[in-house]
């Protein structure tokens, strides 16, 4: 786990030392005059503590609504930031409070005058786990899927889903944060490609694929290698996006982009995309041919284009295919599966716990997907 | 397979036009190899047996012992590459190939086979094997993780989907890279692949059986607990029987053995065997471990990074 402490006190920072000894967290140091600065920019999970040796009254009353506007119960999309109160000299009269607005741990004057056991973290962050997981199960229809398991040993719980652990406590994306879909400007282009017709504009999935180390494979294989990669690359787009009607519409050198039809209620280009990363090393392995494996790139959003067949797109004039383009080539991770704001509400709640958010990319919210990889 | 007279005439036209007399006994020793063409036809040495004639008893000897598939793929085996360096072209060969497509088979040239055709049939035996007779398979053996408890503890309309859910989802894998299910009891399975090359589609199966039950798990599994599984893959020379029951072999001993003492839940194994015949595509996604002095196996699971 990442920690983050915020304190101008040389001697709270040295109050972790535990922890850059211990090899299980990552701890990092800021002042805290750095902490807006910092929680702007940051899109990861972590817990932070935040010092408020100095602060009165008023000001420690403005720090916990900041935080609370961060949290993982906030509204706002950086949900994934846990946060714990450092209180040296006990100044603070009533630190059950702070719970109440979303912290998760608190350390008052006499805990800090032992030493800090690690072990805490993990019960901090099982506890927030804990709180939040019984939160956005009482706002869901239906049992939410990430589970707790009790260890025998008294560890913290556990998070899993589809019965796979988490490595370690991370912070429960809530999914009332996201903003509204833009859906006033859907056009639906129904289940299948059936209505569709040339010249006119519709909303699409949309889905950007590539075959990453691109450059490095450009320089190794010949042209006729590459193209035979690439066919292979296609046929398995084919066979994992054909059957939720997915389409490849634009194509250049090791990436493309593929359109589906929106009906406004499947959300089947989502699932085939799950697989189709989840199942890189199959791809690699069966149709690629690859003892060195090659990651994919799958980034999805939903907007609006006018409709041409494969190979008369020249002239398209269309915001959505520009960001789909710009979100995939500039910000989308390798190996990774990326999601834009627009693709949240049509995730099953089961998925909830595997929405990262990553921050904002040309003024929409983006987020990743959590996808198991080999062991 | 069924012959047709059809099939049988055309196979003794097509093999008296290609070769002589020689060349056919020579040819059927690849199949039978102490075949004796004279004692077969009853013709004795010092006469010679017509091309007719001896093609006739060629076809009639591969059509009793259910191997006109096996004979059929060398007639094309000939026709491609010769017999020592002499071109032998099957002029029928075309038409007889038509034949067995109509029965539902298909020719594998990679394989150098035929093949079931999935779309028509798919029987446990690939429409190949001969009961009794001694092939090289690769096996893979599931097992659900706790399965009296799961019983125990829920309905049993919920146990029955969710184990129907998964024998659907093992299926649909396995026939996919045209493996069959040879045996299924309530709480898994053995499956078989055949050929020298079976142990890459049996461990590419196993893995995403495993892929295939998280999203299960993460989407649809109505039980409050993910449904877990062991999964082990071995191979070796193993005898066909078409009931399960009667194959009594080490080598389903011992895939029974790495399943149930070897293997993690929600983890593949495989032996040491099958993963010598891997290709590297795929063995560089397992990693080895020693459960003990004599064993050495591999592993293969998923994780969510950090």
């Amino acid at each position: 786990m990442e920690v983050h402490v915020f304190s101008n006190s040389k001697r709270s920072a040295e109050w972790f030392d535990a922890i850059k000894r211990s090899k299980k967290h990552v701890l990092e140091l800021h002042g805290y005059e750095e902490l807006k600065a910092w929680t702007r920019q940051y899109a990861g999970s972590a817990l932070i503590y935040v010092d408020v040796l100095g602060l009165d009254e008023k000001e420690v009353g403005k720090l916990m609504r900041y935080l609370s506007s961060l949290g993982p119960i906030s509204r706002k999309p950086n949900g994934n930031l846990l946060f714990g109160i450092l209180d040296p000299k006990g100044a603070l009269k009533d630190s059950a409070e702070l719970f109440h607005f979303g912290a998760i741990d608190y350390i008052g004057k006499q805990l800090f005058a032992s030493s800090l056991d690690t072990k805490r973290l993990d019960r901090a962050a099982g506890f927030a786990q804990n709180v939040l997981t019984r939160a956005v199960s009482s706002n869901g229809n239906g049992a939410n899927h990430a589970e707790l398991s009790e260890t025998e040993t008294g560890e913290p719980p556990k998070q899993s889903v589809g019965g796979i652990d988490f490595p370690q406590a991370v912070g429960m994306f809530d999914i009332r944060s996201v903003p509204a879909a833009d859906s006033a400007s859907y056009r639906y282009s129904g289940s299948d490609w059936s209505v569709i017709e040339p010249d006119t504009e519709y909303t699409f999935w949309f889905a950007f694929v590539s075959l990453n180390a691109s450059r490095e494979l450009a320089g190794q294989q010949s042209t006729g290698q590459s193209a035979r990669l690439v066919g292979a690359f296609q046929e398995a787009l084919d066979r994992y996006f054909g059957p939720s009607g997915g389409k490849i519409w634009m194509w250049k050198d090791f990436s493309g982009l593929m359109l589906f039809p929106f009906d406004g209620t499947a959300w089947a280009p989502v699932l085939a995309a799950y697989r189709f990363i989840m199942n890189q090393n199959l791809v690699n392995a069966e149709d690629l041919g690859l003892s060195v494996p090659i990651s994919f790139q799958v980034a999805l959003d939903i907007g609006n284009t006018t409709y041409r067949e494969a190979g008369k797109t020249g002239t398209i004039i269309s915001d959505s295919v520009n960001y789909i383009f710009h979100l995939g080539q500039k910000f989308a991770p390798h190996g990774s599966l990326t999601i834009t704001s627009q693709i949240i509400p049509f995730l099953p709640e089961r998925m909830t716990p595997l929405i990262v958010p990553m921050g904002k990319f040309e003024g929409r919210f983006v987020y990743r997907l959590r996808v198991p990889t080999p062991a | 397979m069924r012959v047709r007279n059809r099939l049988q005439n055309l196979c003794v036209r097509g093999l008296s036009q290609a070769m002589d007399v020689y060349t056919m006994s020579h040819l059927i020793r690849r199949m039978f190899p102490n075949y004796d063409l004279n004692e077969r036809t009853g013709f004795p040495d010092s006469i010679p047996i017509p091309r007719k004639d001896a093609a006739a008893q060629i076809v009639e000897d591969c059509v009793n012992a259910g191997r006109m598939l096996e004979f059929v793929a060398m007639l094309i085996d000939v026709d491609r590459d010769g017999i020592m360096g002499r071109v032998y072209r099957v002029a029928l060969l075309r038409k007889i190939v038509e034949e067995i497509v109509d029965e539902g088979y298909l020719y594998d040239a990679e394989k150098r086979r035929f093949v079931e055709d999935s779309v028509q049939q798919r029987t446990k035996n690939w429409g190949l094997l001969h009961e009794g007779e001694e092939y090289l398979f690769t096996f893979l053996r599931l097992d659900i993780v706790g399965n009296s408890t799961l019983v125990r503890s829920y309905s049993a309309e919920a146990i029955a989907q969710t184990y129907s859910d998964l024998r659907s989802i093992v299926q649909s894998i396995i026939e996919k890279r045209d493996g069959r299910v040879w045996s299924w009891e309530g709480d898994g399975g053995v499956c078989a692949f055949h050929g020298p090359g079976a142990s890459n589609p049996a461990s590419l199966c196993a893995m995403e059986i495993l892929h295939e039950l998280y999203l299960y798990n993460t989407l649809h599994c109505q039980l409050s607990e993910p449904l877990r599984v062991r999964i082990a893959v071995h191979n070796g020379n193993c005898e066909f029987h078409d009931a399960f029951e009667d194959i009594k072999s080490e080598v389903i001993k011992k895939l029974v053995d790495i399943e149930s003492r070897f293997t993690d839940p929600y983890s593949v194994t495989v032996s040491k065997t099958a993963h010598s015949t891997l290709d590297a595509a795929i063995s560089g996604y397992l990693s080895d471990f020693q459960p003990d002095s004599r064993n050495s196996l591999y592993r293969y699971s998923l994780k969510f990074e950090g």
